[in-house]
């Protein structure tokens, strides 16, 4: 069913308004690649709304009346849960406020603990004061995040209506706002909500200036972009469809590959004008894989770049595609976490979706303090840098990895939000600024009567995480994942002013440097140094020897 | 302090924790205060008092641990308590009344312990609370001061102006950080 409104709303209409429903829209319903499964407005999965399109599954619908039973004492679930929330930051566990408060001993600009007095969700009736939010004061963490206001700048404000987010979580990551001028302009609903790349998603198609990123045209775009994206459910790949864009626009390589009819089809004034309109045209065509253009947009990269045959080394060579292999862009890598950041990002074959290292560097702290709470943590105050004043690789900084690497598998087997944890920083002088490393267990032990220790739990991660090794193995039919797998791009070894690895200023890294911190982290791992597979030995320890079994017996051990 | 002063038993509080809790009382409110101005409230509040406050003053500061002293502008000084205004934030109010030393010793602090530039924007928020045009003369009085002479300015591709100190920031990485904090982080969900 191609309808214009909201994918959600219309099963909602089957299942009753108590169920929740994951729904996909009309590009999952036409099998684009680049389509996602929606959830409660704005929560998206991205990829997989072709493949519920291709098993004609519209939506999926969860009632239930029952509680969640618990296995440990609710006494000792309730102290833990407000041990926990007394451990919170604002969205990513950042820990300073944006600006400083009468609390606050830190604060960091780029925090996105925005919260203050005289800031208010303006366009709530009345407008709500967000005020200072002492950390110790629990019932104001909802307040601390806005990421209209972190992602759109100042201007936010007036239109913030309240936060939103997942059920019963505190941080309200996502924003709910209300634009009543692009209701006339544009004809789409001036109330949106969304967070991240889903927000900003109709301003990324646009290559501005910067300031322009933070205006009023650029709020428009992203009014346009949300809307268009909630209703035709697209999905962007962490932004690599806009990046994709606006290269292959700029570059000539659209120009190139469209017959004149198709071309003259788009009105490229408009979009060179930066008009939010242009969206219009462009989504719409994408879902329903109209034309050449919009279809190989609804691949994906990868069988993008194929198809029109440009070499996937053109992409991985330019920074400013932020692509990383396979298809897929970088996902906090070394701009963010240097060679902890590279070396995540060349675990998956996907982006990394990996919050595990960047929300500690990003975290808001002072990098003295931060080394402080690595060197408890990694064993070494080298396993966190500053950022853009990278050292060479440290076996701390191998650990650290590892760690992030068990601990973003944990929270996706557990459903705790890696968005938001681990919780190794606080808001809490008293507590040096320490969180708390062994929540992860401590909830699992409680919720489920398994009682099992930071350690232990994370071994579990570390099955998981090896257990996706050997798929890929296999799938891939190779063992050589350090050559055909775990590779790097092009750009994360340059510099726009050639500075040299190890400088102030820069994010690029060493060849040979990186090669150590494969190294490193393959024997974290207790894999094979030359292909970076897992040994037999490393699949026994784990449990996993079945598994190694059925890859000799492919030739794959 | 005692909690039940009317109790016949009670002990009467000493000088020194009322003095204590005007100090925390005006933190709370999220101001300094001086010792002229806690001499003031104690004799309006609790009656003629101590008559060698300073020295009162001195025993509460010893005898209480979140009470701290700062110097501020034009050579007062300020009392708080740490348990209502951290030492940053009751700097930054210390200075307010010198708006070139609060501009440099907040961008020299930032370059320092971070370690980051400063958007000058900042400076227009609370609680810095200066107009631009104060922020104007205060960069224009910065030039050829030489006790300012660490303090130097990049604008980044976005046009806004990033103050550090060269003390602790060298010019290429003030630039790569202040051009993060414009474009890189929103760029980088």
């Amino acid at each position: 069913m191609n309808t214009p409104a909201k994918p959600q709303d219309n099963p909602a209409g089957y299942t009753g308004a108590d169920a929740v429903v994951a729904a996909i829209g009309q590009a999952g319903e036409n099998q684009v690649p680049m389509s996602v499964v929606m959830n409660s407005v704005s929560h998206s999965a991205g990829g997989v709304g072709g493949v519920m399109g291709a098993k004609r599954l519209k939506a999926i619908g969860v009632q239930g009346s029952n509680p969640v039973y618990l296995a440990g004492p609710k006494e000792e679930w309730e102290k833990l849960v407000k041990y926990h929330l007394s451990l919170l930051g604002a969205n990513n566990q950042h820990v300073v406020p944006s600006s400083p408060q009468p609390w606050a001993e830190f604060y960091n600009p780029g925090s996105r603990w925005v919260a203050a007095r005289g800031r208010a969700w303006e366009a709530a009736n009345p407008p709500v004061e967000t005020g200072p939010c002492d950390p110790h004061d629990l019932n104001r963490i909802a307040y601390r995040t806005n990421n209209f206001v972190y992602f759109l700048g100042k201007q936010a404000w007036q239109y913030t209506v309240r936060g939103n987010g997942c059920t019963a979580c505190p941080i309200r990551c996502h924003t709910t706002f209300k634009v009543p001028s692009v209701a006339a302009k544009y004809g789409i609903r001036e109330v949106g909500q969304n967070t991240c790349v889903g927000l900003v998603f109709g301003r990324g198609f646009f290559k501005a200036p910067g300031a322009w990123n933070t205006g009023p045209a650029a709020l428009e775009a992203c009014m346009v972009g949300l809307s268009l994206a909630d209703d035709l459910v697209v999905w962007c790949n962490y932004s690599q469809l806009q990046r994709d864009f606006i290269k292959l626009y700029y570059e000539g390589h659209i120009k190139a590959k469209l017959g004149e009819d198709e071309f003259k089809s788009y009105n490229w004034e408009k979009y060179e004008k930066n008009d939010p309109s242009f969206l219009f045209e462009l989504l719409p065509r994408i879902a329903h894989r109209q034309g050449e253009l919009a279809t190989a947009l609804g691949m994906g990269t990868g069988y993008h770049l194929e198809r029109w045959g440009i070499p996937e080394s053109v992409w991985t060579e330019a920074k400013n595609t932020n692509y990383w292999k396979m298809g897929h862009p970088k996902h906090h890598a070394n701009e963010d976490d240097g060679q902890c950041g590279v070396i995540i990002n060349t675990m998956y074959n996907r982006d990394a979706q990996n919050h595990s290292h960047c929300n500690f560097v990003r975290s808001g702290l002072p990098i003295q303090v931060q080394k402080k709470l690595a060197a408890e943590l990694w064993g070494a105050p080298e396993a966190v840098d500053a950022i853009g004043d990278y050292r060479p690789m440290h076996p701390a900084k191998a650990r650290r990895a590892k760690w992030a690497c068990l601990r973003k598998e944990l929270h996706d087997s557990l459903s705790i939000c890696n968005w938001m944890g681990p919780w190794i920083a606080s808001p809490l002088k008293e507590r040096g600024y320490a969180g708390d490393d062994t929540l992860e267990s401590r909830f699992y032990s409680l919720a489920t009567g398994h009682r099992l220790d930071r350690d232990e739990l994370d071994r579990v991660g570390e099955r998981i995480f090896t257990l996706h090794r050997a798929l890929t193995i296999r799938d891939m039919g190779t063992q050589d994942m350090r050559g055909q797998h775990d590779t790097v791009p092009g750009w994360v070894f340059k510099d726009p002013q050639d500075l040299p690895p190890f400088s102030k200023g820069t994010i690029r890294m060493d060849r040979d440097d990186i090669k150590k911190g494969m190294d490193l982290f393959y024997a974290e791992m207790g894999w094979d140094q030359t292909t970076g597979a897992p040994t037999r030995q490393a699949y026994r320890r784990l449990g996993l020897g079945e598994v190694a079994e059925d890859l000799a017996r492919r030739n794959l051990l | 302090m005692n909690p039940n002063p009317s109790s016949p038993d009670a002990t009467p509080p000493r000088p020194g924790d009322l003095i204590a809790e005007l100090v925390r009382a005006a933190s709370r409110e999220g101001r300094l205060i001086t010792a002229a101005e806690l001499e003031a409230a104690y004799r309006e509040s609790f009656g003629p008092g101590p008559e060698d406050f300073a020295a009162e003053l001195e025993a509460a500061l010893a005898g209480h641990g979140d009470l701290a002293r700062l110097p501020g502008a034009g050579g007062r000084e300020y009392f708080h308590s740490l348990r209502h205004l951290s030492a940053t934030y009751a700097g930054i109010l210390a200075r307010r009344g010198d708006p070139l030393l609060l501009i440099a010793a907040t961008v020299r602090e930032n370059s320092q312990l971070y370690p980051r530039p400063l958007a000058l924007d900042v400076f227009n928020a609370e609680p810095f609370g200066l107009t631009p045009e104060v922020i104007r003369e205060v960069l224009h009085g910065m030039h050829g001061n030489p006790t300012y002479v660490d303090i130097a300015a990049h604008t980044t591709t976005t046009g806004a102006i990033y103050l550090y100190s060269t003390r602790h920031l060298d010019h290429g990485y003030a630039a790569f950080l202040a051009e993060r904090i414009e474009t890189g982080l929103v760029d980088n969900p």
